[in-house]
């Protein structure tokens, strides 16, 4: 085995660009999962039966299912219905879809979890609905699902990998691409896997300190 | 927070002391002894590259590398064991030691050469070929400047076509299957491969034609078998198959068999 570590470094502008392409598909695919959350959350806990059933079937249907074949569906399927999107455009779109009814059921949990007592005390308080859901329960249930929340952008981060394989230049595609060139298998790797964990890992930490600005008085751990 | 960085710490030296330990290994006994003694033959083939690599009716693999590996197999007197592979992970496999030897209409290269050997070669093709949809008015490699054009990671298609229009956007796929089906789907306006594959595919399409650029109409690849460096002997050996194979006329019959013609280029101007 012959380790060549110095040829890396004619890489770091490929890699790094396609690290820059990861953060963006995770941010924009975060982006529509939150909506996506915070709708189908509205839904799954609606008054109104079907517009819960809906959701229910969303949510069982995108986490039961691989979200590797919900990408090839939207990329490799839908043009058969005449829709065609991009590869960066599928990948974002099946990522957030799929991550967007795992965070609904998280944020359905932080709205499980505000406790009775402050919804009565806002009443007491003569707050509105909407009021209390301002002042109240976005607060307290937010400050609840922060770590799951975290949890879930940096699931998004790793799993944006898989939209190499619709040929999209992100980190692993590049990866992929250098290694498929240069036979630098071992290297490229170990130096993709150390970006990740970089990226990972400053992250965390950016999330972490959000969190302490976010709820000062939130016990830390 | 500390926790965060503890951790960081803590994955950083485990993935460094892997990374040393990934030292020399140094060979000894030829993998062609191992093979005869195990009767036991691994062989990585590419099975998303049909008729060359495919999983048949019944979900076997089958195919004109297939059959290749079939009648090695057969010669050495081991069981055949397929690890389906793709264009960018051939040599890390045959780097990693997952494979003895990879049959997957390899392009024999000084830059690959490098670091793998190549046997003689044992089919020849077109380097590259074109597939567009059959309305496509494209004629020739450079009307496909600007266009969305599907080529393999690590091919040497990829590395021809992107520098003779490096005004296409090229999407780089993992398989020639995953390249072919976007192109049927028009997510990408043309497609680059050999001329074996893309001629075999727009036969069973039917809505898709094959164009061959004048500027590389005259490039034929000898593909040959890939296995890795250092072992001279089992090299020998798989030479010494590939000689057999073109000169008892069984390799021109086995593609006569998939491809229905014959092979755009004599195997070997040697034999």
């Amino acid at each position: 085995m012959f380790l060549d570590w110095g040829s890396i470094t004619t890489f770091y502008g490929q890699l790094l660009k396609g690290a820059g392409l990861t953060l963006v598909i995770t941010g924009l695919a975060f982006a529509i999962a939150i909506a996506v959350g915070l709708l189908v959350c509205a839904g799954r806990i609606s008054r109104v039966a079907p517009v819960r059933w809906a959701s229910t079937v969303y949510v069982e249907v995108m986490r039961n299912t691989p979200v590797l074949l919900q990408i090839f569906i939207i990329f490799y399927g839908l043009p058969s219905l005449g829709l065609r999107f991009s590869a960066v455009t599928a990948g974002v779109l099946g990522l957030g879809l799929n991550v967007g009814a795992y965070l609904a059921e998280i944020f359905r949990a932080g709205v499980i979890a505000v406790p009775k007592g402050h919804r009565e005390a806002a009443t007491a308080l003569a707050l509105s609905k909407v009021q209390t859901l301002i002042w109240v329960v976005i607060p307290v249930s937010l400050r609840a699902v922060f770590p799951a929340l975290s949890n879930m952008f940096l699931a998004t981060l790793l799993g944006s990998s898989l939209l190499s394989v619709i040929a999209v230049p992100e980190l692993t595609g590049e990866t992929n691409e250098i290694s498929s060139r240069t036979f630098l298998t071992i290297e490229v790797y170990s130096f993709s896997t150390l970006i990740y964990l970089a990226l990972t890992l400053s992250c965390s930490i950016g999330l972490a300190l959000l969190a302490r600005w976010l709820f000062p008085r939130a016990s830390r751990s | 927070m500390r926790s965060i960085l503890k951790a960081a710490a803590l994955s950083a030296a485990a993935l460094g002391i892997a990374l040393t330990m990934a030292g020399p290994a140094s060979a000894q006994e030829s993998r062609l002894d191992k093979i005869i003694s195990s009767k036991q033959l691994r062989v990585g083939i590419i099975l998303s590259l049909p008729p060359f690599g495919m999983k048949n009716e019944a979900g076997e693999p089958d195919g004109f590398d297939v059959d290749v590996a079939k009648l090695a197999a057969e010669r050495l007197g081991a069981e055949l064991e397929i690890v389906d592979t793709t264009a960018a992970d051939r040599i890390p496999n045959l780097r990693t030691d997952k494979v003895d030897m990879i049959i997957g209409q390899f392009t024999r290269n000084s830059e690959r050469a490098k670091v793998i050997s190549f046997s003689d070669p044992y089919i020849t093709a077109v380097v590259m070929a074109i597939a567009v949809p059959s309305d496509s008015t494209a004629a020739k490699a450079t009307d496909l400047d600007g266009k969305r054009v599907a080529v393999i990671k690590g091919t040497t298609q990829d590395a021809a076509f992107s520098a003779a229009v490096p005004g296409a956007d090229i999407q780089r796929f993992d398989s020639s299957a995953a390249a072919l089906l976007a192109l049927k789907q028009g997510q990408v306006d043309a497609m680059i491969e050999d001329g074996n594959f893309l001629n075999y595919q727009a036969k069973l399409a039917g809505n898709l034609k094959v164009i061959i650029d004048p500027a590389f109409g005259n490039l034929i690849d000898y593909n040959s078998i890939g296995v890795q460096r250092g072992d001279q002997e089992w090299l020998n050996w798989v030479n010494m198959f590939v000689f057999e194979l073109n000169t008892s006329g069984k390799g021109r019959e086995l593609y006569r068999k998939w491809f229905d013609a014959d092979m755009p280029a004599p195997v070997n101007p040697q034999f």
